[in-house]
């Protein structure tokens, strides 16, 4: 197929070659945006791509050309070659309104998707790790009074331990009782991100991308034919529901 | 979602008003604790005699006192004062590396008769532990 193809474009360009010795031609360059994706038809004739014909020798006269690219609009316009004159077509095909509207929905059930997955994740795996933190904190706290508390039956000073039980132990109880607060919530919040993480995957998964058929890619396969190795065929599309 | 609300802050609620892991009203079992239930005899006095010296003509009053480091909440080094308090100003102080812990306080110059009080003072660093007054009448 690709050498068929090699084949032909030499065959065109020769023939544009002889055309252009006769001095009543001109070469048209074709410049269509989005490069490498764009395929043109000229004169109701056989489908070119862009990028394997990026340039034909045309004798003088007004010529119809189509070019088309994958989600973009079916550029119609005709061209006046002069001979003699080359010239360069420069034109960049736009995205057709729907396929604009899909992206732009598609985005936004992405970003949804993302959302209602992305989000409490984060918010429960922030809360797990500040969860572990204050439970190290927690044993920390926990051993400090613990050390304290033995320490108690050893202390050879009555105003030692006047301050053991007056101060010291109070304070560690208060600082392990604190620690043991943020240690729950820490622990309960995690526990209703990670609820919420299920919730948020089950709605994740019943957001769906919307669907898209490029209507112009249809057109354009119905204006011209397109050669095989018997020759050549026209492309149609029918679809018949099912029930 | 109002429910599981209510039961987290319970939870948090529950979380904060549990019971201390450390009841100090229990911490009462170091002898040199102020809350210690009873009194702890750091210092028992064994014998008070009274003997004469200087070829009969004077006397003197001994008091035996025995120190119990074994009560202490761990073993440390202490150190025992006695003051004479019927002639004012007169202290003993003793060490603790008397074989036995037991001291021996002499006090010179009684008078038959007549009654001399003592206070004793059990000190361990620079804190005061243990104390005890004891009064005796000299009589031979």
């Amino acid at each position: 197929m690709v050498r068929r193809s090699s084949l032909l474009i030499t065959v065109l360009l020769i023939a544009a070659a002889a055309q252009g010795q006769a001095g009543d031609s001109a070469e048209v360059k074709f410049l269509v945006q989005p490069f490498g994706q764009v395929e043109y038809i000229l004169n109701g004739n056989e489908r070119l791509k862009e990028v394997l014909v990026p340039a034909a020798r045309f004798p003088s006269g007004d010529y119809r050309l189509y070019f088309w690219a994958p989600n973009c609009s079916i550029l119609d316009t005709t061209i006046h070659v002069a001979g003699g004159q080359d010239m360069e077509l420069r034109k960049v095909l736009k995205q057709t309104p729907e396929f604009l509207a899909y992206k732009k929905e598609s985005f936004h059930t992405g970003l949804g998707k993302a959302l209602w997955r992305g989000l409490p994740l984060i918010f429960t795996v922030g809360f797990g790790l500040k969860g572990i933190s204050d439970r190290k904190a927690h044993d920390q706290a926990f051993e400090d009074l613990h050390t304290l508390r033995d320490s108690y039956a050893t202390i050879n000073s009555p105003s030692t331990i006047a301050g053991l039980k007056g101060v010291a132990i109070p304070d560690a109880q208060a600082e392990l009782d604190a620690t043991r607060r943020r240690m729950t919530t820490s622990f309960a919040l995690c526990g209703i991100g990670a609820l919420a993480t299920v919730y948020g995957f089950i709605r994740a998964g019943k957001l769906t991308y919307p669907q898209y058929e490029d209507k112009e890619k249809v057109r354009f396969e119905g204006l011209a034919w397109v050669p095989t190795a018997n020759g050549g065929m026209y492309l149609a599309q029918i679809r018949v529901p099912i029930r | 979602m109002r429910n599981f609300l209510s039961a987290l802050a319970l939870l948090v609620l529950v979380a904060g008003c549990h019971k201390n892991d450390v009841d100090i009203a229990e911490l009462d079992t170091n002898t040199f604790d102020a809350d210690h239930p009873g009194v702890t005899a750091f210092i028992t006095v064994d014998t008070v005699v009274t003997q004469s010296y200087g070829q009969g003509t004077l006397y003197k009053q001994l008091v035996t006192l025995q120190v119990h480091p074994e009560l202490f909440p761990a073993a440390s080094a202490y150190k025992l004062a006695a003051i004479e308090l019927t002639v004012p100003d007169t202290t003993f102080f003793y060490s603790s590396n008397t074989p036995g812990n037991i001291f021996v306080l002499p006090n010179y110059l009684v008078e038959p008769g007549t009654e001399y009080c003592y206070r004793f003072k059990l000190t361990v660093g620079d804190e005061l532990v243990g104390s005890k007054e004891l009064c005796a009448v000299a009589q031979l």
